[in-house]
């Protein structure tokens, strides 16, 4: 089952280590979220979530809106 | 995308030399980068490393490796008809790598040698120009392919790097036919480059690069191959081991990065030095990728 966005944007926010992000926040935007944390973020995400993220998707997950958008697929 | 065959040549043998420190990149790690060092290792992969002593260069551990496999081969270096050096940090900007591989090695004075200005896609070039050689000379060919790149680490890179020289014997003759394509996009050189005397990387857009572009035309060139072996570039395990997945080809991957760390296009040989066993010849795919932005690829029987 699909989490809430707040939920979701709670596991964000302890991923990332920032506080109050929003669906909009992208890579880039704050220093935790580098190359290293992208990655971090994805192997995160798969494990919490189920999800498989495929490496070619991977560099088109740039916002948080990204993220919560596969798990609609 | 363009490729090109060569028929009749065979691979004898393949040695390595690492560096002579091994760091454990925790310590690294911590050191650079604080709390963070457990993300770093968790997204790198790379538990440890290797780091050249003070008097070790890329020219002395392909030397050390050449030595090595010329003495379990019985290979005597009048046999050796030429010699290709692939490197992006050479003992001397001149003479190069091949021709003081010459005197190291005690070789011919009518050795053909060659030497390949490449990072980490430089393996691959470096098979195929002697397996032209080979054919053309009718002879042995070495490839000798390391760096000492630690000198050029920043905080950046540091957690990534290792230092590693490779000796790979190749001689003219037999029915294997290898496969190579090759692949550049300059336009994105500023997102891996020497500058300053330090290697600057856009981490994030060589992931991009690799992840898309490399992965695509990987696919393209394997496409309708028996591939029962799968050497790429040690980058980061991580990256290695998704793109092993997309490929379809995870339980046939092999792995060193955790080890030895990334060793630039030496990362290849070193990893067929421990992979390849004699006598047990495998249709392998190999594939490099890294600063041009360049990728390479081959599938050799090794």
């Amino acid at each position: 089952m699909k989490p809430t966005e707040q939920a979701f944007l709670e596991f964000a926010a302890r991923t990332l280590k920032v506080e109050h992000p929003t669906l909009d926040l992208a890579y880039g935007d704050v220093p935790e979220w580098d190359s290293v944390m992208q990655i971090l973020l994805v192997m995160k995400f798969q494990a919490e979530y189920g999800v498989d993220v495929p490496l070619s998707k991977v560099p088109e997950l740039k916002t948080l809106r990204d993220f919560y958008g596969m798990l609609d697929e | 995308m363009r490729s090109v065959k060569v028929r009749g040549v065979r691979l004898l043998g393949v040695e390595a030399a690492l560096g002579a420190k091994e760091v454990d990149n925790y310590l690294t790690c911590k050191l650079l980068f604080g709390d963070k060092a457990e993300a770093i290792l968790k997204t790198t992969g790379i538990l440890k490393r290797r780091v050249a002593d003070e008097g070790e260069t890329s020219l002395s551990l392909c030397v050390k490796a050449a030595k090595k496999l010329m003495a379990r081969l019985g290979t005597k270096p009048e046999e050796i008809a030429g010699v290709v050096s692939v490197t992006f940090t050479p003992r001397f900007q001149m003479p190069g790598n091949a021709q003081l591989a010459q005197r190291e090695l005690g070789l011919a004075s009518d050795v053909a040698a060659i030497d390949l200005d490449h990072a980490c896609a430089g393996y691959p070039y470096g098979l195929y120009v002697a397996a032209r050689l080979a054919q053309d000379l009718g002879g042995k060919v070495l490839v000798l392919d390391g760096d000492v790149q630690t000198r050029l680490a920043d905080a950046s890179t540091a957690a990534l790097l290792s230092d590693a020289g490779s000796a790979t014997l190749i001689e003219p003759g037999g029915d294997e036919e290898w496969k190579f394509a090759f692949w550049t996009d300059g336009v994105r050189a500023d997102d891996l480059k020497v500058e300053g005397g330090k290697i600057r990387m856009d981490g994030f857009g060589v992931f991009r690069f690799v992840a898309g572009d490399v992965s695509k035309w990987t696919e393209e060139f394997m496409a309708g191959e028996r591939v029962e072996a799968f050497v790429p570039h040690q980058a980061n395990v991580y990256m290695v081991k998704e793109l092993a997945k997309q490929l379809g080809l995870e339980d046939k991957v092999a792995i060193t990065g955790h080890e030895v760390g990334n060793c630039a296009s030496a990362s290849i040989p070193v990893t067929l030095a421990r992979t390849v066993k004699d006598g047990q010849k495998r249709r392998t795919l190999l594939v490099g990728f890294g600063g041009g932005l360049s990728a390479a690829m081959a599938i050799i029987d090794a």
